[in-house]
């Protein structure tokens, strides 16, 4: 277990073993994939996060990227969701990560969640569990907050149909709880919570209850037809009880184990584990008062290169303490590096 | 009202049934080349302005109608072959299309007969917007009146009904496109009368002599990669070096690396910029030596032909090998390889590329130039038909 762990999760000054984990990290897959060493070999010391070398969140959908290392068993691949080119990332996950990475989301979770396990209402379906030796990054996402939760339900019976919503087991989870969890992909949460026509016996078993809804998967399509955030909480809240909340926190597949929720300042917080940099796309260099090319690091990666991600995600590192009261690093997550077309013939 | 126009190609007269006297419309669009150095369209980039300027040239538009029919006769006598319009053309455009919609809507235009392109949703319609500025700087002319009634940009989906009309009532197809799209649009239920082109995915490269090489050739190069890197049909997906050791290969790599900032001084679009990071690391994971150039513009990598590439848009893949091993490694599907060489080597390549399946071998600086011979067939001509006369 990395001593990093071991603290709250937003706690400061803990750089320099930060940068310590991270130089060991860097030597382990640098020793244990050959293909992260012919791109990735610095050979001098570094003083800084901002000195040692990032994968490319791009070069995970092109190579298939695993560090060897005694002790390190691989298990299985997480796969992102490739909706927007058609090309999924794969991640090699190992044992002794995902240990860690089970733990990260734990801390994170429960700064944002309290520590109280509730019922966890998974808006997707059991059947994409079924995919052997393979998970999506959907599911992966639900299941960091199973430690959470004192039992699962599955309340889809289709996970491309919002409205398979299965009333049953709705029904018999808002029976027996006064507090729950409900997690679900941001549009998926919309469509099959948010803009669902509930039937009258569930909408009055919902009324003061405490929930507290967890989404990921970004803002794109509720963007595209006009769904502002407050909206989108408003109809989520509306006639719960108080202390119900919604979550939204960012994550890549390429960075898995590490979240970064929306504190109700508005901003993400840096664990201890980890660091956020912002990069000029057209420099590199890491900049700090400008928006940038978020580049997302962690020590919990090892059965594959993935500590150090140069995301296409933009933003904006914070200075200053938060009103939230979170120490240590925050950034703004402004959208995505715009995408121009490219013009060639038809055999691009 | 078309009328018939004389030609003469040797001792033969040839006549040809137009609907506008080709001289009037190529005047008509040389004419716009001043108004378009004066302003840059705001759906073209620069690059894409001044190809087409060039292309504009009065005697360059009218090389499909001397090399179909011959050159215009100054007296009229009775003909021993005379063409005819086959009918309404379909054009098929990718959503990525780039010039060539404009490009084959010139060189169509000179045929005089009705032209219908079809474009994506999602397409850039470079078709249109260039017609629409054409149509607006040439009024009183038979080009405005040939754009206004005889042009036509829809815009259709796979799977839209109008598709199958659109077939139905063309005389003549060309489709730009996939062999997929192409062989379902030519599948589908046409009159047995009705012509088809085929434009589909091609393979071009660019072969560098090493020893005829200069700066003057690396600045070429740069350019024409610069344009649409991987993207274009045209476009050199992969260097080939010749005659140079390993290290005069590294020493080509790093000219081109220094002399490419100063070549092409604008900055990409970020997601270019982001996108040849991962470029670069792609190749050099899989075994390339690679660099980004500064600013992220391209990368360029060397290696040889039995490494994967890094098929990223602006990663420049250079091989540096034998004649004999850029032959066998040619793909089947090249359409263009440029070269740039000494005449020795130039007779010696063309004779082994004579045995390939190759449609061109150019100056590199040519690699992108358009004319109405392409992929080796001869769509202009193609849109007539003709009548022997005894």
């Amino acid at each position: 277990m990395s001593s990093l762990l071991e603290v709250p999760p937003y706690t400061a000054d803990r750089r320099d073993e930060f940068l310590r984990q991270m130089h060991e990290l860097h030597r382990l897959h640098l020793d244990g994939c050959a293909s992260y060493r012919r791109f990735a070999d610095v050979t001098t010391d570094v003083s800084e996060s901002e000195d040692l070398p990032y994968v490319h969140v791009g070069l995970f959908k092109r190579v298939l990227l695993q560090t060897d290392s005694p002790g390190l068993t691989h298990e299985r691949v997480l796969k992102s969701s490739a909706t927007s080119s058609g090309v999924s990332s794969e991640i090699r996950l190992d044992k002794t990560s995902s240990e860690l990475q089970a733990a990260s989301t734990l801390a994170i979770f429960q700064d944002f969640l309290g520590r109280e396990p509730r019922p966890l209402l998974i808006l997707d379906s059991p059947r994409s569990l079924r995919t052997r030796g393979e998970m999506s990054a959907r599911i992966a996402a639900a299941l960091s907050l199973r430690p959470l939760a004192t039992e699962l339900s599955f309340l889809l019976d289709d996970a491309s149909d919002p409205g398979s919503m299965k009333w049953g087991a709705l029904e018999e989870v808002l029976e027996s709880s006064q507090r729950l969890m409900v997690y679900g992909f941001t549009w998926i949460l919309w469509q099959a919570w948010a803009e669902q026509r509930f039937p009258e016996s569930i909408r009055s078993l919902l009324l003061g209850k405490e929930v507290h809804f967890v989404h990921s998967g970004g803002w794109k399509k509720l963007e595209n037809v006009a769904v502002s955030r407050q909206q989108f909480e408003d109809t989520l809240l509306d006639g719960l009880a108080p202390g119900s909340k919604v979550i939204d926190y960012y994550g890549l597949v390429e960075q898995v184990g590490i979240i970064y929720p929306l504190c109700e300042h508005g901003y993400r917080h840096v664990p201890a584990w980890a660091d956020v940099l912002v990069r000029d796309p057209y420099s590199g260099e890491s900049v700090t008062d400008r928006v940038g090319q978020l580049q997302l690091m962690n020590v919990l990666a090892r059965g594959a290169p993935y500590h150090s991600v140069l995301t296409e995600d933009l933003g904006r590192v914070v200075s200053g303490t938060c009103e939230c009261g979170r120490p240590g690093k925050r950034f703004e997550l402004l959208g995505r590096v715009p995408k121009a077309e490219v013009r060639g013939c038809a055999n691009v | 009202m078309s009328s018939l126009y004389y030609f003469q190609r040797g001792e033969r007269t040839i006549a040809a049934r137009l609907a506008y006297d080709p001289s009037d419309l190529v005047a008509a669009w040389a004419s716009l080349r001043s108004k378009m150095t004066r302003r840059l369209h705001p759906d073209f980039t620069r690059d894409e302005w001044a190809y087409l300027i060039a292309f504009l040239d009065e005697k360059s538009l009218l090389a499909p109608v001397y090399s179909t029919f011959g050159e215009f006769a100054k007296t009229q006598s009775i003909p021993h072959e005379v063409y005819v319009p086959r009918g309404s053309i379909a054009v098929w455009l990718p959503n990525n299309v780039s010039l060539l919609g404009p490009l084959v809507a010139i060189l169509l235009s000179l045929t005089g007969q009705p032209a219908r392109y079809k474009l994506g949703s999602r397409a850039a319609n470079l078709v249109g917007a260039f017609l629409n500025f054409a149509a607006i700087e040439t009024e009183n002319t038979q080009l405005r009146e040939y754009i206004d009634e005889r042009t036509e940009c829809l815009f259709l989906d796979r799977g839209d009904d109008r598709i199958d009309k659109l077939v139905e009532g063309a005389a003549v197809r060309m489709v730009f496109g996939s062999d997929e799209a192409a062989g379902s649009v030519h599948a589908k239920s046409k009159s047995p009368t009705s012509v088809g082109f085929s434009f589909v995915d091609k393979h071009s490269e660019a072969w560098i002599d090493y020893n005829h090489m200069n700066d003057a050739s690396l600045s070429e190069l740069i350019k024409i990669f610069a344009i649409y890197g991987r993207a274009g049909c045209t476009s050199p997906k992969r260097i080939v070096l010749l005659n140079s050791s390993r290290a005069e290969a590294e020493e080509f790599r790093g000219r081109l690396l220094d002399m490419w900032p100063s070549i092409i001084a604008d900055d990409v679009d970020p997601h270019h910029a982001s996108d040849n990071v991962m470029a670069c690391q792609w190749a050099l994971a899989n075994g390339w030596n690679a660099s980004l150039v500064a600013r992220n513009k391209a990368v360029i990598a060397l290696g040889n032909m039995q490494l994967e590439p890094a098929e990223s848009h602006l990663c420049m893949n250079i091989v540096s090998c034998s004649l004999d091993e850029a032959l066998e490694y040619l793909p089947t599907n090249t359409q263009t390889v440029g070269y740039c060489c000494s005449p020795s080597s130039h007779g010696e390549w063309l004779s082994r590329l004579s045995t390939t399946k190759i449609h061109r071998f150019v100056p590199v600086g040519k690699m992108h130039h358009f004319n109405h011979v392409w992929d080796g067939q001869d769509f202009w001509a193609g849109c007539f038909q003709s009548i022997e006369v005894a």
